[in-house]
């Protein structure tokens, strides 16, 4: 009991839980920004100018701000797809292919729309894009629960299949006809997401998107089913023992995240493009894993490292026309160092390790 | 789909199936050696990626096509010692750092062309050379048999060299006995004084050469460039089939060889006026059901006879 | 006196997390003796083994083989210089064969290949030498029975050559038969020169195998002492500081109007064409502990597993309270009134990384007050968290503490709690206190006592024969997937008669097992 008296009495430290993490994190972010700095000092003429633009440009004005929100909104949701994943320890990757996926079927919903009034129009693709990701990310739920199956491999293998799939279908329906390339017909005036900053690309996207993140974090801390998503995530076993059926959860799970990356996908494409014209993957469902990671699967903490990636990406792509080095792919150096670094259980524990016992030096 | 059937027994086929297997037998190994000794390598994608990327970009500035492929493989096992570092030292998860490394070469690669070549897309502006061709006297004088083995790049011959001795050292001598011991019950290794890390480090030292190599070949053999995503995850596939195989070479190598099959078959199937896209998914349909497949006998395995 | 073989001085060992295991420790173990370390679980035993085996190191004090000054630098050289040990978890890998398992780690070589056919030889030679002949070196670890597996590991140590062997509880898995039949193999071992390490709580064993014991108590040393100079009384008082108090018959009541709450019938399993479960048929009434005894391995594991649903099903009935169970998934069966202390607490009984509370309702939190149709109520879970954390005083600082942080017996204080929580009608106790220490053990009996004494009906399984015989009030014995015996009473029953049940020599008539179920 002693020792507990003594924890009590102690003031604030840098080795107390709470603090301790933001010191890691701290840690991290002035690592990875050094190293690409370093990088930067290597390949640019002028090293600390880059860097300092890098870091501060998107203040510049309100347009290049709200650039960083628009690149925001998909990470965002890519990330709340993954950490549902990851929180159940099903190292699902198929956010990727179900992006694309989900985004050719809600085409068809958006070039034709069903009933000409904007808002219902946008409700519907949405939906069907949410529907079309959980369906589909049902399989591999289906797969690993009844037969515990190797789900990250699965969906890797998925995202292949779906995008040639896609594909198929972008240029066998949705291709006007006589056009060469990959697109579809452009999208009806009405479906096309509703700008609320004048004068930037904002859409009422980002409100879903943050919608969303709250609806995660309820979902996780606030309801039954997020308690055994957790305990299920922590130890399967434990939870199975207690009584919780995994079959049912995986399944749920699987809809759920399939269902928000499917939004995301619509979302996107409903703001940002005129028509789909995606002939590669986005790209985006990966970039997802690395919200989750980076944000401990916490649907806040992932939406912090969206806005802090997005950030520095928009950063960089808006400096791309005058710097000849600078490009939004160079962020991958920091978005690794951050990754590494942040999912490091050890990282600065030494020092801790040193400074506790320091602290406790007298007994 | 006469003709179809008719190429598929030539021995054009077999070469073929040959010049597509040997990346992917790289990788499967790759996959293979990392988790026979319990630490996942998941990042073989990206160090194909990084090394194929880097073996050009050596060779090219060097003008040696050797010192580009060293450079590509210490790349490899430099990406290797990363997972090692991260996940012994500091204790994060393999799978993560596995994923964030993957991620990383499929940006960095592309900024990296940029600002040595100026594009995004391919580095075809860069003097890059190529790995030499090994025409085996006599033997490639041989009708169809030369053809075969005759007149492969080096790295193929390599591969098998490879492949056997990785068979040899694990079913065969005392280091293979322990790095199985690793993978299976790793406190149960330590306990008798097997240095575990030190045993998962060679391992994964390999699995980054391995990958690697299999990077270098499809940058310095057929081709003498890099183009953004020219692995098309065949990192993964290597993965996939090092699943399917669980800690049994054999099966691993069978069902990379299968892929191998079903991919050259694709690569004739496209030709022919069935859609493309369609067509393209098939290897991956085949891993996917194989997986499935197996999942479903483990399954009943580990179940027993129930009723 | 000569110069004793292993030394040990002022060795201190404290963890980052302040705990301190061993303070201090002074020993000396004499080439060619049985030496005893004796002390109650979680005293620091296990702790001072893994410093001498280089596993751990020590944060001050000095270690002296031989008179030499040591520092291994890891279990590699305690093993070159002649240290073996045997661990209470074995070290063993199922898929490989037992010849491999002995030579992993130092293979006898053909050039630069692995020498299979001398290994296989060079195994059953060490064997032989050993009077370990019943072992089959070519043999795979998994078809072995636990007692040959003990054995495995021994000639492990002893085909590197091993001088001192540690030995950590060795025991614990084995039958009272087993139990002297690896005595009279140490006491052997002795003659041949080796020094035995003998790790051990129970002193029945200690006093009849040991040349002399030290004692450890929260990490101190307490002397050491020839065997043949100190009583048990003494020892006990020394390894726990107190009289210990196991007479739990005091402590029960009659349940009136006791009605059957478990009906086991003619349970069957079958594992890949093996049967580990053959027509398992008892019962037990309101207020009745029923013990299960058995080496472990002889199907106890599957019957609770397929009694609790971790296994699915395949022949014959349970009922609880009249109602059958037997195809339930296992939310139905717990809402039947079954609950179940698992014997791997670690893996089955809690997720270290949630806090106490979420842990502790982690069976009930569906129900009001503790959650609604879809939200769960935090508060309330909290509420609940803390009340059963005081109720069976689980040392923590809150409930929000995460179970990671806590000690083995207080972790399996919140398994018993939640457990409890539910006012079961059949609780089935898997080895509840396996590896805990003494205070929460006999705190964790009292509980099972205490809800024997309100009418539940307790199915208690344990491989400690202490345990099944002091707490049950009934007994059965299993013996390859079958029961074996049935005592309707253990007044007058000694272990050694169990043992012979236990080990297959003797098996009851089928009319006096039939009594084990009420119908």
């Amino acid at each position: 009991m002693s020792e507990n008296a003594a924890v009590k009495q102690k003031k604030f430290s840098w080795t107390d839980e709470v603090p301790f993490e933001i010191l890691r994190l701290f840690t991290a972010i002035v690592v990875a920004l050094l190293i690409s700095f370093l990088v930067l000092c290597f390949v640019s003429d002028n090293p600390v100018n880059d860097f300092v633009s890098l870091l501060t440009y998107p203040f510049k004005s309100p347009f290049y701000f709200s650039y960083v929100l628009v690149k925001m909104i998909p990470l965002v949701f890519a990330g709340l797809a993954t950490l549902l994943y990851f929180r159940a320890s099903l190292f699902n990757l198929g956010t990727e292919g179900v992006f694309y996926i989900s985004g050719v079927f809600m085409t068809f919903f958006a070039v034709n729309p069903l009933t000409g009034i904007g808002i219902i129009d946008q409700i519907i693709c949405i939906a069907v894009a949410a529907l079309a990701g959980g369906l589909i990310s049902l399989l591999p739920g289906f797969l690993k629960a009844k037969w515990n199956a190797d789900v990250m491999v699965i969906s890797l293998m998925m995202n292949n299949i779906l995008f040639g799939v896609g594909l198929w279908i972008v240029r066998t329906f949705l291709q006007p006809a006589g056009v060469s390339g990959n697109s579809s017909e452009y999208f009806a005036d009405s479906v096309r997401l509703t700008r609320i900053w004048t004068g930037t690309q904002v859409t009422t996207g980002i409100i879903i998107a943050l919608v969303m993140v709250a609806l995660v974090w309820v979902l996780l801390y606030k309801t039954k089913l997020g308690y055994q998503l957790r305990m299920t995530g922590s130890n399967a076993r434990f939870a199975a023992y207690s009584g919780m059926s995994a079959f049912g959860l995986m399944l749920l799970i699987h809809f759920i995240s399939g269902a928000i990356a499917g939004m995301g996908s619509a979302v996107e494409l409903l703001g940002n493009y005129q028509r789909f014209s995606w002939s590669t993957l986005p790209g985006l469902g990966f970039t997802g894993a690395l919200m989750a990671m980076m944000g401990k699967n916490n649907p806040i903490g992932a939406t912090i490292a969206a806005f802090g990636i997005s950030y520095l990406r928009a950063s960089a792509q808006l400096l791309a026309n005058t710097s000849p080095v600078i490009d939004v792919k160079m962020i991958s150096i920091v978005e690794v160092i951050l990754t590494l670094l942040i999912s490091s259980q050890y990282f600065l524990r030494s020092w801790r390790n040193k400074q506790m016992i320091k602290e406790k030096g007298g007994e | 789909m006469d003709g179809i059937l008719g190429s598929i027994f030539s021995i054009d086929f077999l070469v073929v199936v040959i010049r597509v297997g040997v990346p992917l037998v790289f990788a499967s190994l790759a996959a293979y050696v990392a988790s026979l000794v319990g630490l996942s390598n998941i990042a073989i994608e990206g160090i194909m990626i990084m090394s194929a990327l880097s073996g050009v970009l050596i060779s090219a500035f060097t003008g040696s096509a050797w010192i580009g492929f060293f450079g590509a493989a210490a790349i490899g096992i430099f990406m290797a010692l990363v997972i090692v570092f991260f996940s012994m030292r500091l204790k994060a998860d393999p799978i993560m750092i596995g994923i964030a490394l993957n991620l990383f070469a499929t940006d960095f690669s592309v900024w990296l062309m940029l600002i040595t070549t100026g594009t995004k897309g391919m580095t075809g502006s860069l003097p890059s050379k190529v790995l030499p061709t090994v025409h085996i006297p006599f033997i490639e004088d041989i009708p169809i048999l030369g053809q075969l083995i005759s007149g492969h790049y080096l790295l193929t011959y390599v591969c098998v060299a490879i492949a056997i001795i990785i068979w040899i050292v694990v079913y065969k001598t005392p280091f293979g006995l322990r790095m199985k011991a690793c993978g299976l019950d790793a406190t149960a290794a330590e306990s008798v004084g097997i240095k575990v890390n030190k045993v998962r480090l060679i391992a994964l030292i390999l699995s980054g050469f391995l990958a690697a190599c299999g990077g270098a070949y499809l940058s310095m053999g057929y081709l003498s460039f890099y183009s953004d995503n020219m692995t098309a995850g065949r990192g993964w596939i290597g993965i996939a089939a090092a699943a399917v195989g669980g800690g049994n070479l054999g099966i691993v190598l069978l069902t990379t060889v299968g892929f191998a099959i079903a991919q050259a078959i694709v690569n004739m199937l496209i030709l022919t006026s069935l859609p493309t896209d369609l067509v393209n998914t098939i290897p991956y349909i085949c891993v996917l059901i194989g997986l499935v497949a197996l999942s479903i006998r483990e399954y009943h395995a580990r179940r027993g006879k129930v009723k | 006196m000569s110069e004793p073989i292993l030394k040990l001085e002022k060795i201190t060992k404290i963890y980052p997390n302040g705990v301190v295991a061993n303070k201090d420790i002074d020993i000396e173990f004499e080439k060619g003796e049985i030496h005893a370390i004796c002390g109650e679980n979680g005293a620091g035993k296990s702790t001072l083994m893994k410093i001498i085996f280089a596993i751990e190191n020590a944060t001050s004090g000095q270690i002296y083989y031989k008179g030499q000054p040591v520092h291994f630098s890891g279990s590699m050289e305690a093993i070159s210089n002649g240290i073996g040990m045997v661990h209470q978890h074995f070290m063993l890998i199922p898929s490989f064969t037992v010849a491999q398992s002995i030579i992993l780690g130092d293979e006898p070589k053909k050039g630069m290949f692995l020498d299979n056919a001398t290994a296989i030889e060079k195994t059953r030679e060490l064997a032989h030498k050993y009077n370990f002949d019943d072992i089959d070196v070519t043999a795979k670890i998994a078809n072995l029975t636990v007692s040959e597996k003990q054995k495995v590991e021994i000639l492990k140590t002893l085909y590197r050559d091993a001088e001192v062997i540690i030995l950590d509880e060795p025991t614990a898995v084995l039958t009272p038969q087993e139990t002297d039949e690896l005595f009279n193999q140490l006491r052997q071992f002795k003659q041949m020169g080796h020094t035995i390490v003998f790790i051990s709580h129970k002193l029945n064993e200690v006093m009849d195998i040991s040349d002399r014991i030290t004692v450890i108590r929260n990490g101190h040393t307490y002397g050491t002492y020839q065997t043949a100079d100190v009583t048990m009384e003494q020892l006990t008082e020394l390894i726990i500081g107190r009289k210990l108090d196991t007479d739990f018959d005091a402590l029960k009541h009659p349940v009136e109007n006791a009605k059957v709450l478990l009906d086991v019938k003619n349970l069957s399993y079958k594992d890949g064409g093996v049967t580990k479960l053959e027509d398992i048929t008892f019962s037990i009434k309101a207020g009745e502990i029923l013990g299960v005894a058995g080496v472990q391995g002889n199907g106890q594991e599957e019957m609770v597993r397929d009694i609790t649903g971790l296994i699915p099903h395949q022949s014959g009935t349970v009922k609880i309270d009249g109602t059958d169970i037997s195809s339930m998934t296992i939310k139905k069966k717990r809402d039947s009134g079954l609950s179940y202390i698992p014997e791997d607490r670690m893996e089955d009984g809690c997720t270290v990384k949630e806090s106490i509370a979420d842990n502790i309702v982690s069976t009930f939190y569906q129900k009001p007050p503790l959650s609604g149709k879809f939200f769960i109520h935090n508060r309330e879970i909290l509420k609940k968290g803390r009340e059963l954390v005081e109720r069976f005083s689980v040392k923590a600082t809150s409930e929000k503490d995460k179970v990671g942080s806590l000690s083995g017996g207080n972790i399996q204080k919140v398994v018993v709690a939640r457990e409890w929580a539910t006012d079961p009608k059949v609780m089935v106790a898997e080895q509840p206190t396996r590896g805990i220490d003494i205070g929460s053990a006999s705190y964790i009996h009292e509980q099972l006592i205490d809800m024997r004494n309100n009418g539940a009906a307790i199915l208690l399984v344990s491989a400690d024969l202490n345990e099944v015989m002091s707490l049950s009030d009934r007994l059965i014995v299993m013996y390859e997937g079958r029961i074996v015996a049935y005592f309707p009473s253990l007044k007058g029953v000694s272990e050694s008669e169990l043992g012979l049940y236990m080990l297959g020599v003797q098996k009851m008539d089928p009319s006096v097992i039939k009594e084990a179920s009420y119908e």
